[in-house]
């Protein structure tokens, strides 16, 4: 039922039926529009005609009739009169002669029934159209002889109006019909019919499948022929559009996938990475840590076993051997590692005096065979018996023996190579050979893993030698040419004004003597290590007595070690099972303040030499950082500098005159104008103290405590948490002696940059 | 390729202790530093930080007015925060579990490594 009614509403709702319904529609109005016109005319023209034709019939009559007046001819009259009542229009005609009536007759009428009704009736037709026509003489036309009263039958007339009216109507409405159906016809075929065949088309066509409309038979130059036209290029363009947007949405998406994959790539090259991070982590910590502390104890035992009696000449080569060996492969570990640093850019330069002349002669020592088996010499010239760097010797060592051995290599046969000092703005140490650099190397010279010609060439030597010689602020440069051969220019800084070179640098590591044996106090030392092989040569190194030498295998049993008894210097592992250093530094720190105890020296003691690690240390609150392998001399020298204390004591601990507080480096320019704060901080505190203000006391102490604590200064640090935590309790005596302890402190304390800080000897020689 | 650098405000009343975090993590983070306990929490509005630094002993106003004032304004309750004092050694901060007074600490004495290893969790 529903899908009729739908059907019928779509039907009604089309463009056909709305078309020839308005357009019939349209037809009827006008149709009766067109009609009431026609109607109203017809009926005055009918009505006029008859008007006309009862004038004429009484035109036809008035010269008869004339003579029937003129002569009073009643019977002429009266067939005058029935001969007019034969025209059916005329309802009743009288004839006058002189004021006397010659004939009269009306029809029969259902309005007239007699004489008296006829006569009222044609008084009444009289108002209603009476006709009276005046008779003249016929002879004097002046003369009225009579008159003819002529009443028109209006039925009749309005009948054959009505007869008029409705021939005219229905000629008019067939006109109509036919013309406004071929109207409609047209209308429909023409215009309507093709438009609904378009539309339909378009309702199916699928333009991306190229169908296009087709213009309807014979409408190709009209206007829907150009509308077909018209539609069928817009598709087009839209198909064409669509397909772009397509071809370009494929695109992007090809894209994205691509970059997703490369994406998906990368990751797992990042992990890759990662993983050699790792490895790369690793490797350096077994070579730090694993490989490091084994090989100085190897170092450190001829030294010892050199001690007591004398060897023979064949046992000390082989002594001299073990040690060599084992420094120089100490110097290659050292050295790999620190190249890594040097690229990373974190490698922290810590200039010494360094003799040049005095290096250059002991690298050409040991290169003194070799140069003899190619038939090379090698002559040094233009120097002073000393010329110092200010630079690192191990690095200006490893610059030199690679340089000189590549000189020697790549010197032709009997030939020399050259070496020349000359000390200026900057020291410029050129070697000379006769050798040209290969074309196919010159312009990569000092790049990395470049070489020619050498079968186990790792390209790294020129490359490290030049970033050597750059992260100690010189230069390294290259000239070559088959005619002058090759020569390489290292620059290096010289010694700065003032500076004065306390100790040569030698090839092997100080002999300790008795004499430095003599000048160490009797201290309480607690060696702390997992390694026993590294406490036996720490245990060796440590003369006892003056010395009384304790041991403890990791942190824990340090921290037993110094609740049995404190030590004067702790040289602690970094590194150990059960409890690390850092933690039982903390331990160590924490029970001797809370004891009372002066603290002891701690000494970071680790296989860590670098920047970060000595920071670290210092950070952590060690005195010191000493990198494993120490020689006997620089521990014995630290050991010389510190002061036997005797610990447990009541009274208050007083702060050593010279009490070193190691900073920073970021913060060692900051140190005095922090100083100075603090001093007036303690002035402050003395204050309230004088004015009783214990309140201001533990604000004041408080603040000191926080910030002594940040900078490192865990002595003046320690003094201000005891005056805060005692503040109320404790006599106001009590009180003065510790801001007193402060103020000393403060004054005497020694403060140094931590990055001055490689080996302690130096510092000892400097301080 | 490196982001943005973090803001942290750091409220202390002593100057000594802004300075050296200035020159200890200010390589690292975007500092924003006052000595006006009174203050902080308009500069924390207007700062927006990623996270706050608070001494707890200050003249005037204590660390945890200060802290309770953060927690009840709608602006900074989501910023994470932490006391930076020198009530507690590290080590004790350790054994609280890095929580002093219902909240974060840090300890004054914090070895400068430690600080900004504590520091990148809070800002996680």
């Amino acid at each position: 039922m529903s899908s009729k009614k739908h059907f019928v509403r779509s039907f009604c709702s089309g463009l056909i039926p709305k078309t020839a319904f308005t357009i019939g529609w349209m037809a009827v109005v006008a149709g009766v529009l067109s009609l009431s016109v026609t109607a109203a005319v017809t009926r005055d023209r009918a009505e006029a005609n008859s008007a006309r034709e009862l004038g004429e019939l009484l035109d036809t009559v008035e010269s008869t009739v004339r003579i029937a007046c003129f002569v009073e001819d009643q019977t002429l009259a009266t067939e005058v009169v029935r001969g007019m009542l034969k025209n059916s229009k005329v309802l009743g005609v009288a004839i006058r002669a002189n004021n006397r009536e010659l004939a009269r007759s009306y029809r029969a009428s259902p309005g007239a029934t007699d004489d008296i009704a006829e006569f009222s009736g044609l008084v009444k037709g009289g108002a209603n159209g009476r006709l009276t026509r005046r008779v003249a003489s016929p002879f004097n036309p002046e003369q009225t002889v009579g008159e003819i009263v002529l009443d028109p039958d209006p039925a009749a007339i309005s009948q054959r109006v009505a007869d008029d009216v409705k021939f005219v109507g229905l000629l008019l409405g067939a006109q109509w019909l036919v013309i406004g159906g071929g109207l409609l016809a047209l209308v429909l075929f023409n215009v309507v019919r093709p438009i609904k065949i378009i539309s339909d088309h378009l309702h199916r066509m699928d333009a991306e499948l190229g169908e296009r409309l087709s213009p309807p038979a014979g409408q190709d130059r009209t206007e829907i022929g150009r509308l077909v036209a018209d539609i069928n290029a817009l598709a087009s363009r839209l198909v064409a559009a669509i397909d772009h947007a397509t071809e370009q949405t494929r695109q992007l998406q090809e894209a994205k996938e691509r970059v997703d994959a490369q994406a998906r790539q990368l990751e797992v090259k990042n992990a890759a990475l990662a993983r050699a991070v790792q490895v790369q982590e690793e490797v350096e910590r077994i070579a730090r840590h694993d490989l490091k502390t084994p090989l100085s104890s190897i170092a450190a035992v001829p030294a010892l076993l050199r001690r007591g009696r004398r060897r023979s000449e064949e046992e000390e080569a082989l002594l001299s051997m073990i040690e060599n060996s084992a420094k120089r492969v100490l110097r290659m570990v050292s050295l790999s590692l620190d190249l890594f640093r040097m690229e990373e850019g974190a490698y922290a330069f810590q200039p010494k005096a360094v003799d040049i002349v005095a290096l250059v002669l002991a690298v050409t020592r040991d290169l003194a065979n070799e140069a003899q088996s190619r038939a090379v010499d090698i002559r040094i010239s233009g120097h002073a018996p000393q010329t110092f760097v200010h630079a690192e010797e191990i690095l200006c060592y490893s610059i030199l023996a690679n340089l000189l051995k590549n000189a020697v290599e790549a010197a032709p046969e009997r030939t020399m190579v050259r070496i020349s000092i000359e000390a200026g703005e900057l020291v410029r140490l050129s070697i000379h050979n006769d050798g040209a650099v290969p074309l196919p190397v010159r312009a990569s010279f000092f790049e990395k893993y470049a070489t020619h010609g050498k079968s186990q060439g790792t390209g790294l030597g020129t490359y490290s030698a030049r970033l050597m010689a750059r992260v100690q602020h010189g230069e390294l440069t290259m000239e070559t040419s088959e005619m002058a051969g090759t020569t390489l220019v290292l620059e290096l800084l010289p010694l700065p004004e003032g500076a004065v070179p306390s100790e040569l640098p030698g090839a092997g590591s100080s002999v300790p003597t008795a004499s430095s044996a003599t000048a160490i106090p009797a201290l309480r030392i607690l060696l702390v290590d997992d390694d026993p092989d590294n406490t036996l040569i720490m245990k060796l190194f440590l003369p006892s007595p003056p010395l009384e030498v304790e041991t403890a295998g990791n942190g824990r049993d340090a921290v037993e070690a110094c609740r049995r008894r404190r030590p004067d210097v702790i040289f602690m592992d970094l590194e150990m099972p059960v409890m690390d250093g850092c933690e039982a530094l903390q331990w160590i720190r924490a029970l001797q303040a809370e004891r009372g105890d002066a603290p002891s020296k701690i000494v970071a003691f680790s296989a860590h030499d670098d920047e970060a690690s000595r920071r670290r240390s210092v950070a952590a609150g060690f005195d010191l950082h000493l990198s494993k392998p120490s020689s006997q001399g620089e521990i014995l020298a630290l050991l010389a500098g510190t002061k036997a204390r005797c610990g447990n004591t009541d009274v208050l601990p007083e702060a050593a005159p010279t009490t070193t507080v190691w900073v920073d480096e970021d913060l060692f320019e900051a140190i005095p104008g922090f100083l100075e704060s603090r001093r007036t901080l303690v002035a402050l505190v003395r204050q309230s103290l004088a004015s009783g203000n214990r309140e201001s006391v533990r604000q004041l102490a408080h603040k000191l405590t926080g910030s002594f604590g940040m900078y490192g200064f865990v002595r003046a640090a320690q003094i201000c948490r005891e005056l805060e935590d005692k503040h109320r309790s404790a006599d106001p005596g009590w009180l003065a002696r510790q801001v007193d302890a402060l103020e000393r402190h403060l004054t005497h304390v020694a403060v140094r940059s931590r990055t001055g800080v490689r080996g302690v000897s130096t510092d000892n020689n400097r301080g | 390729m490196k982001s943005v650098k973090k803001k942290i405000l750091v409220i202390d009343d002593d100057e000594a202790v802004l300075g050296y975090l200035q020159k200890k993590i200010g390589y690292l983070y975007d500092l924003v530093l006052t000595t006006e306990p009174g203050l902080a929490l308009d500069f924390a509005v207007r700062e927006e930080p990623d996270l706050i630094l608070c001494d707890i002993d200050m003249p005037d106003i204590d660390g945890g007015e200060i802290s309770r004032n953060f927690l009840k304004c709608e602006f900074t309750r989501s910023i994470p925060f932490a006391y930076l004092t020198g009530f507690v050694s590290p080590s004790e901060v350790r054994e609280l579990r890095g929580n002093v007074g219902g909240r974060h600490g840090i300890a004054k004495a914090t070895p400068a490594p430690e600080m900004i290893q504590t520091i990148e969790q809070l800002l996680r």
